[in-house]
């Protein structure tokens, strides 16, 4: 086993717990309680107390404090305030829709943008250039619910694809015909940005003196723009894919409206408008720990991409 | 030490008498936000199969970028090369497409460069890097050729001092200290058996003792090899020790050539006089030589003064007229050999009557 994995477990449940201690402080600081929040201002003292027990709310904040940690601990995210089932069991029903998506998008905004930046690096200040910057500018100007709805009238209606819903992974066709426009959608501002960034990265490692090196070798220029721009400007990109996904995982909220598609983001807005707050407790502290996992899973491509972390 | 010549390669030397790079009125410019500004003007100069010539000048004379012009390694833009030959083995250089120029690239004419620390990629093996020197030229090579390359790395590793080069290959540069990492941009520079090396200032960014290792590492590369070598450098005692000829460059231009001895001895441009005299001298501890730097600085390179460069800072001009009026062109002064850019060459006076510049060292 790695040295540093126990040090991302460790580092895992540490954001759970602030996350999920944020969020549980949080509701109960809300003026009247969560009851009233629930129920409004002008509810009845009884219906009030009925919620208050249901919650366990009569009892010391401490007691109700340790017993949300130890049904964490366990597993459990407690039950919907609106079904009374598993809150559990209604995220991990909809989070493989959601986990496509952001992987989709994710993988089309560094895979286009990296393309994309390494191109207008190599032609730096001459047309393709200027047109790439062009490009990505006026994509970065779009908000990604925009593109998908433009995304929605200029393609699907015409093409034919699917505007709504999702398949399970075990329809691979279905499944891929309604995720690539969502993916799309999150993707093309993610491209646009990534772009941006790897040009500036790569012009300045273009300029380093083992760039110099490289030409005077007389290698070919692709690989000089590959393998000693690219590559070392790849550990900056990296990290900024993992500040991208967190983005990303808020755009998809409202790019699964826009497509009403299954998945965290429409859960979300329903448990929101239905004020199930457990329900919505339980997604944000997922979120949490999803955004945690992928950080620290680039953490160990970062050392795949670079010797001078891996040797320390 | 090991042989750096493969035994199979080419010739090791050509006759000594035979030019095999010739620089012809090489002028290289820069398109700036201030205007367009010769870093470069209307150079040449000659070298010989197997011998090393200096090219010495301060800051900003154009050593760096007239070298760079060489092997097509000027950015383009802002830089443009407005004129000028160069011949490598006879071939122009000026001008070739993308892929002609990439085969005289580490293959006829290899460069090492001013400080190792950043010259060599830091996320590949020091291994890679010089395999790659060797693959770059291979189309399409074959199992037994690559595992010939990292053979050849290792070798040429051991060739140029490096301890252990079998571990050594599999470190990457930021695990090796300067004078490892400027003998591994050596081993790199000499992976194709190349007939000329450039070497811009290789120990400038290197302590003083590992700096007369590289310089040792340098030579014996030179003896077994015959390969030239363009020293560019700003230390005339380098130059002392190592050049068989010497090119002074002032603002872009040349301003003095000649054998070393010639130009040492007997300068015949106030620049290279002043250069002689403002370096620490070699001289025996005790017979402490006075350091003379020349007054001024270098001109702007865009706003030259009228006719000869070094006017306002020299100490024959004494407001002679056809020094601001006439640009000097470099013409011969002493014998054919010996050029100079000063119209009046044959008043510079010798550096000091005892001459304590040591040019016996080779
Ligand atoms: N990329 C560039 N853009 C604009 N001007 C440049 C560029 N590179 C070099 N120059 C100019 O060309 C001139 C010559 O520079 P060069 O690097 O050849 O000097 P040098 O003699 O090598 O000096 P040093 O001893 O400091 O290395 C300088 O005036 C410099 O400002
Ligand atoms: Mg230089």
């Amino acid at each position: 086993m790695p040295r540093y994995l126990p040090r991302l477990l460790v580092r895992l449940v540490l954001t759970v717990f602030v996350v999920a201690s944020a969020v549980f402080f949080g509701v109960r600081m809300v003026p009247g309680g969560p009851a009233t929040a629930l129920l409004g201002a002008d509810a009845s003292p009884v219906d009030i107390a009925a919620v208050n027990e249901k919650l366990g709310l009569e009892e010391p904040l401490i007691v109700q404090y340790g017993r949300f940690l130890g049904q964490l601990a366990t597993g459990s995210l407690g039950n919907s305030l609106v079904s009374d089932r598993p809150v559990t069991a209604s995220i991990m029903a909809v989070l493989p829709h959601t986990l496509e998506l952001a992987i989709a998008g994710m993988a089309i905004g560094m895979v286009g943008g990296v393309l994309l930046g390494v191109f207008t690096a190599a032609y730096r200040n001459r047309a393709p250039d200027y047109i790439g910057r062009v490009l990505s500018l006026t994509l970065l100007s779009f908000p990604s619910y925009y593109i998908g709805v433009l995304l929605i009238f200029l393609v699907a209606l015409r093409v034919g694809l699917p505007t709504s819903g999702a398949a399970p992974l075990s329809d691979p066709l279905q499944n891929l015909s309604q995720l690539i426009l969502p993916a799309l959608a999150l993707g093309i501002v993610g491209t646009a940005y990534v772009a941006r960034v790897t040009r500036g990265l790569m012009l300045e490692v273009l300029d380093e003196d083992h760039v110099r090196t490289a030409r005077a070798k007389g290698i070919s220029e692709f690989r000089v723009l590959i393998r000693h721009a690219l590559q070392p400007a790849s550990l900056p990109i990296a990290s900024l894919g993992g500040l991208f996904f967190i983005v990303l995982i808020g755009d998809a909220v409202l790019i699964e409206t826009v497509f009403a598609r299954p998945g965290l983001g429409t859960l979300m807005v329903d448990a929101m408008l239905a004020r199930d707050y457990t329900m919505v407790q339980g997604a944000v502290i997922v979120v949490a720990a999803v955004i945690v996992v992928v950080n620290s899973l680039l953490e160990i491509v970062y050392r795949l991409i670079d010797p001078r972390i891996r040797v320390k | 030490m090991t042989e750096l010549a493969r035994p199979a390669a080419r010739p090791a030397a050509m006759p000594a008498s035979d030019v095999f790079l010739q620089v012809r009125n090489l002028t290289t410019v820069f398109d700036t936000a201030r205007g367009t500004v010769a870093a470069v003007t209307d150079v040449s100069y000659d070298v010989r199969a197997g011998e090393t010539v200096g090219i010495v000048g301060e800051s900003g004379s154009g050593k760096s970028v007239s070298a760079m012009s060489m092997l097509g390694l000027i950015p383009q833009p802002p830089g443009r090369i407005v004129s000028g030959e160069v011949l490598v083995g006879g071939r122009e250089i000026i001008g070739m497409g993308r892929r002609e120029l990439r085969a005289v690239r580490g293959v006829d004419v290899s460069m090492i460069f001013q400080d190792p620390m950043t010259s060599l990629n830091p996320v590949h093996t020091v291994g890679a890097q010089i395999v790659e020197a060797i693959l770059g030229h291979v189309r399409r090579p074959s199992r037994a050729v690559r595992r010939q390359a990292r053979q050849r790395a290792v070798e040429l590793l051991e060739a140029v001092g490096v301890s252990a080069p079998h571990e050594r290959v599999h470190q990457y540069p930021h695990q090796l200290s300067g004078g490892m990492r400027q003998r591994v941009m050596i081993a790199m520079a000499m992976s194709n058996n190349p007939r000329l090396l450039i070497a811009d200032e290789p120990t400038t960014a290197l302590d003083v003792t590992i700096q007369a290792q590289i310089m040792r590492i340098l030579r014996e590369v030179q003896q077994s090899t015959g390969i030239s070598i363009v020293l560019i450098t700003h230390d005339m005692g380098l130059i002392a020790q190592m050049a068989h000829r010497v090119v002074v460059m002032y603002a872009g231009r040349v301003v003095e050539s000649g054998a070393v001895e010639d130009v040492f001895l007997r300068p015949r441009h106030p620049y290279t006089l002043g250069l002689l005299r403002s370096f620490p001298s070699n001289a025996p501890a005790g017979r402490r030589q006075r350091m003379l730097p020349i007054p001024g600085l270098p001109p702007d390179p865009a706003a030259l003064p009228p006719g000869c460069s070094f006017a306002p800072r020299c100490s024959l001009w004494a407001e002679r007229q056809r020094c601001t009026d006439e640009p000097p062109t470099l013409r011969p002064a002493d014998t054919d050999e010996h050029l100079s850019a000063c119209h009046f060459w044959s008043e510079v006076g010798p550096i000091h009557a005892e001459g304590e510049v040591d040019v016996s060292s080779h």
